[in-house]
């Protein structure tokens, strides 16, 4: 076998085994987009189920559809809105954090903030007394 | 004295913030309960919005196709329905009366999911209510209606709106009191 | 027959807290022993009938009565035994009759207490009969046990087969000895209001109960999570569903309420605290119980419901949680001199830890009703799931657990911290070694931080602990730990978030098609689907797959998955198989059966086991912590 095969062969394995590692980690990764976005959204036709952890045909259908567009390019948003504009805010286990859900969001850390800040205020007024 | 006064009061305030929280809790849970809104069925995200675009093959005349500008300044009644489904087959006699009593009213039915010999079946031996059937084979049509479960009920108005959705087999009372008065005002 | 005794029975019980509640104000008028006989008799008979009435309910179980309607609908003579009998308490009525039951049990042993002052006691038994009366009202009108069946049936419909398994049997009763116990504390906290009799008894009664309760809550809330574990077939074992958040909302203020209890010596803002957690506990519970039974939220264990049960609940949660806030309100106690918040001892540890708390309870109870709010007034629906409680409630509690550690080393009065170089070389330490595997390691930051965190909880009470040993080394070690209780409790905290953080983080999922004889290698680990039989149990076919787990040429074990058909129901309901390990549990669930095999889901979940492990570290901990005084 003369140098040059030998070397084409090798430019050739190096080539193939490369390709097969980014499909391999593309492949990878969008499995991973999948997950992440179905671990979020709810399975319409079970009770409290994610899309990730059903089997039913509802979200079997939904996964192919995010996959799809994965595949296309979309981001995590635009799937999401894509899913939310037809199944409504329903479909998503985190709400959105918009007007409507501003209560919801900010309730927890307004309150543990406010709490601290009093307590506190508090403590450094007792301090300079005694 | 003034000072002493002011933190009594405050002191009340919060003493009344349970009562708040307690009346408010109460007013939503009592109101939701008498609502009787069903917990697994959600208010459509589509309502009072436009009907998604689709373009589908006829079920009974393979040649033609359907798409949403044969809706056009029309009400139409639309119904996802399959062979497979048996509450489908609960609503279908309710679509028949309807058919017969409105012959001009567009029912599109949109056959969801199915094998087409034996949706032809299921026509045959039931009854076909339906002026125009699409095929929705790979379910691509339901997705765009956010359908999830059949039987699924849309009523569009004039402008392409849609204006009622159910989820679920559809009810004579459901007709009567809902259904009828969007189509037909 | 047994459905007129039963009937009977309740009756009596009926009559019998009328005659208390009646009894109750003849003592005002007239204070002489006869009275007080006659009171605490009519409150312990009131016990005795519904006992019966329980019995009579259990016995038509066992018997499989079907001329009793809750009988026809929820069991079936085939059914093995020990679910005829669980069958009682695993349905609507059967629960509320239980849940009577267990507040009279509570009444009835309530009776016997010598400490608290007779006034208090006795006032105490009256709430307590005058709830009881509104929750037999409840039953008699909406949800009769006893009704009778229409026509003559041979076979009963058989139990929800979600329910047929042990760790469900008791789930209801140890969730209801925490939520129900959770009256008697109210009581006891109202009446010492109304008495003006807030003394060292009465928090010792107070304590002792609501301490009981908390743990007994815990336990019941352990074997429910156990059961979604195996069950659900999903691998994890909180999901944040509704039901959840009910029986997590009173947990929540009961540990608050049982750590401010520590303090109440301290001063009386204290002790009006204490009495608003616990009208607060008792309050969470009932709503907890509204949102299950009404069935307004879709959730994986709703009971079948319609909604004037739903109004009757309600109207007791407004009733009972209005009038004991209207009693906080008008008896509320001079205001004497403010918290002693200097800067930094046990006292100001403990406000933080119930600050926290109630801010958690109140997110939880937020998100759990944020969906309803939504949908009265915008018609839209909306979903609060796990990501929120995940995101919120999580970077909440954070600050607490940080705390936790070094609290019991805390002097209550002192701003003092015993072994403080200690303490802060090993937090140092654990900061320390943090960053450097996060800078290192490619691991998950979120995994550092609770393992971090972990480490930090358990060594700190480590040293405590060792300091106690040293301080009263003469004791007995029995005594040393029964009088150190706090600290296993806290050490199973540790311990627990350990598991959780593991079994969140490094959980793997495996997805295969597999036919008999096929092996899946995960790990170090193969699975070889060795056989699958087809098996005929009393009430439902069963699908059972076998599998052998080996590391290289070591045998591990079985385990047996089951995909189950339960005839009378029509219902398939999936058993996972587990093999057990203290570091990690091997999770195998059976599939849809496709044409090239069966699709077989494995999750490998690393110490898992030390969830449960923590969880009865901590219920051991708060049942040791009970004391007696007599």
């Amino acid at each position: 076998m003369n140098k040059k095969l030998k070397n084409y062969y090798l430019i050739k394995k190096i080539f193939i085994s490369a390709s097969f590692i980014i499909l391999i980690s593309s492949s990878h990764t969008l499995e991973n987009n999948l997950a992440e976005i179905t671990k979020e959204l709810r399975c319409m036709t079970c009770q409290n189920q994610t899309i990730y952890e059903s089997e039913s045909d509802f979200s079997n259908q939904i996964k192919n559809e995010i996959m799809r567009q994965l595949k296309e390019g979309k981001s995590k948003k635009q799937i999401i809105d894509f899913l939310s504009y037809r199944y409504g805010e329903y479909i998503l286990f985190r709400p959105q954090f918009d007007k409507k859900n501003l209560f919801l969001w900010l309730f927890p850390f307004v309150l543990i903030s406010a709490a601290f800040v009093i307590l506190f205020v508090r403590i450094t007024k007792n301090r300079r007394h005694t | 004295m003034i000072k002493k006064f002011n933190l009594l009061k405050l002191n009340a305030y919060i003493l009344l913030i349970p009562f708040v929280i307690l009346f408010l809790v109460c007013t939503f849970l009592v109101y939701y309960l008498l609502e009787d809104k069903d917990p697994s069925a959600p208010p459509s995200a589509l309502l009072n919005k436009k009907i998604p675009n689709f373009y589908v093959e006829d079920l009974i005349n393979a040649e033609k196709t359907i798409n949403q500008n044969i809706l056009k300044d029309k009400k139409v009644l639309i119904n996802f329905f399959a062979s497979w489904c048996s509450p489908c087959k609960v609503e279908h006699p309710l679509f028949l009366k309807i058919k017969e009593k409105n012959p001009n009213l567009i029912i599109l039915g949109f056959n969801h999911k199915d094998k087409k010999n034996e949706a032809l079946l299921f026509l045959k031996d039931l009854g076909n209510p339906y002026s125009l059937i699409g095929i929705d084979k790979d379910g691509k049509v339901a997705m765009d209606f956010g359908v999830y479960g059949l039987p699924e009920t849309f009523v569009v108005n004039e402008n392409g709106i849609i204006i009622f959705k159910h989820t679920g087999p559809i009810t004579d009372k459901l007709y009567e009191q809902e259904i009828k008065k969007l189509l037909f005002n | 027959m047994i459905s007129s005794l039963g009937h009977s029975f309740i009756f009596l019980n009926l009559l019998s807290i009328i005659l208390n509640l009646f009894f109750f104000r003849k003592l005002f008028q007239d204070n002489n022993m006869i009275n007080e006989k006659r009171f605490l008799l009519s409150a312990r008979l009131n016990f005795l009938f519904i006992l019966f009435a329980f019995l009579c309910l259990m016995f038509a179980y066992i018997v499989s009565d079907f001329s009793i309607l809750n009988v026809l609908m929820n069991s079936n003579s085939k059914k093995p035994f020990i679910y005829k009998i669980s069958g009682v308490w695993g349905n609507h009525e059967g629960s509320i009759l239980l849940w009577i039951l267990i507040m009279t049990i509570y009444t009835f042993v309530f009776s016997f207490n010598k400490r608290i002052s007779k006034q208090t006691k006795y006032a105490t038994i009256f709430y307590q009969n005058l709830m009881t009366l509104g929750f037999v009202i409840f039953m008699i009108t909406t949800s009769n046990p006893f009704k009778a069946a229409p026509g003559k049936t041979n076979e009963g419909f058989g139990l929800n087969p979600i329910l047929q398994d042990p760790a469900l049997a008791i789930h209801p009763p140890l969730l209801y000895i925490g939520y129900v116990g959770f009256s008697l504390v109210l009581s006891i906290a109202i009446s010492g209001l109304t008495t003006s009799n807030t003394n060292e008894e009465w928090v010792k009664v107070l304590k002792n109960y609501s301490i009981f309760c908390w743990s007994i809550l815990t336990a019941g809330i352990l074997t429910g999570s156990f059961w979604a574990y195996y069950e659900l077939g999903w691998g994890g074992w909180w999901f944040w569903d509704p039901v959840e958040n009910a029986s997590l909302m009173p947990w929540l203020a009961g540990l608050a309420l049982i750590h401010s209890l520590q303090i109440i010596k301290q001063n009386s803002q204290i002790k009006k605290w204490v009495i608003f957690l616990s009208i607060l506990c008792f309050s969470l519970s009932l709503l907890g119980t509204f949102l299950v039974r009404s069935g307004i939220l879709m959730s994986v264990h709703a009971f079948a419901t319609d909604s004037s049960r739903g109004l009757f609940i309600l109207m007791l949660f407004f009733i009972i949680t209005g009038f004991s806030l209207l009693i906080f309100m008008i008896k509320y106690p001079e205001n004497d001199k403010g918290a002693s918040l200097i800067h930094f001892n046990k006292y100001t540890s403990i406000i933080i830890n119930n600050i926290i708390m109630v801010i958690v309870c109140l997110s939880v109870l937020l998100g759990t009703i944020y969906p309803i709010i939504i949908e009265s007034i915008f018609n839209e629906r909306i979903s609060v799931g796990a990501p929120y409680f995940n995101s919120t409630v999580l970077p909440i509690m954070l600050p607490g657990l940080l705390i936790m550690a070094i609290a019991p080393a805390l002097s209550l009065k002192k701003n003092n911290l015993n072994k403080k170089l200690s303490y802060l070389v090993v937090f140092l330490a654990i900061i320390f070694f943090a960053l450097l595997i996060y800078i290192l390691s490619t691991i998950n930051p979120w995994a550092i931080i609770g393992i971090g965190l972990a480490v930090w909880i358990i060594i700190s009470t480590a040293i405590e602990f060792y300091n106690r040993f040293l301080k009263f080394k003469n004791n007995t070690l029995k005594k040393i730990i029964f009088s150190n209780t706090a600290l296993i409790s806290h050490f199973g905290v540790g311990i627990l978030i350990i598991g959780i953080t593991a079994s969140s983080i490094w959980k793997k999922e495996f997805e295969d098609v597999l036919n008999v004889g096929d092996t899946l290698n995960i790990h170090n680990y193969s699975l070889t689907f060795n056989n699958l039989e087809e098996k005929n149990v009393d009430n439902y076919q069963a699908i059972i797959g076998e599998f052998l787990i080996k590391k290289g040429d070591k045998t591990f074990g079985k385990v047996k998955p089951e995909k189950r058909y339960y005839f009378s129901s029509k219902i398939v309901t999936t058993e996972a198989g587990i093999h057990h390990q203290l570091l990690q549990d091997i999770y195998i669930v059976i599939g849809n059966n496709n044409p090239a095999g069966w699709s077989i889901k494995v999750y490998h979940n690393p110490l898992v086991s030390l969830i449960w492990i923590g969880i009865i570290f901590i219920i051991a901990g708060g049942l040791m912590s009970i004391k007696r005084y007599d």
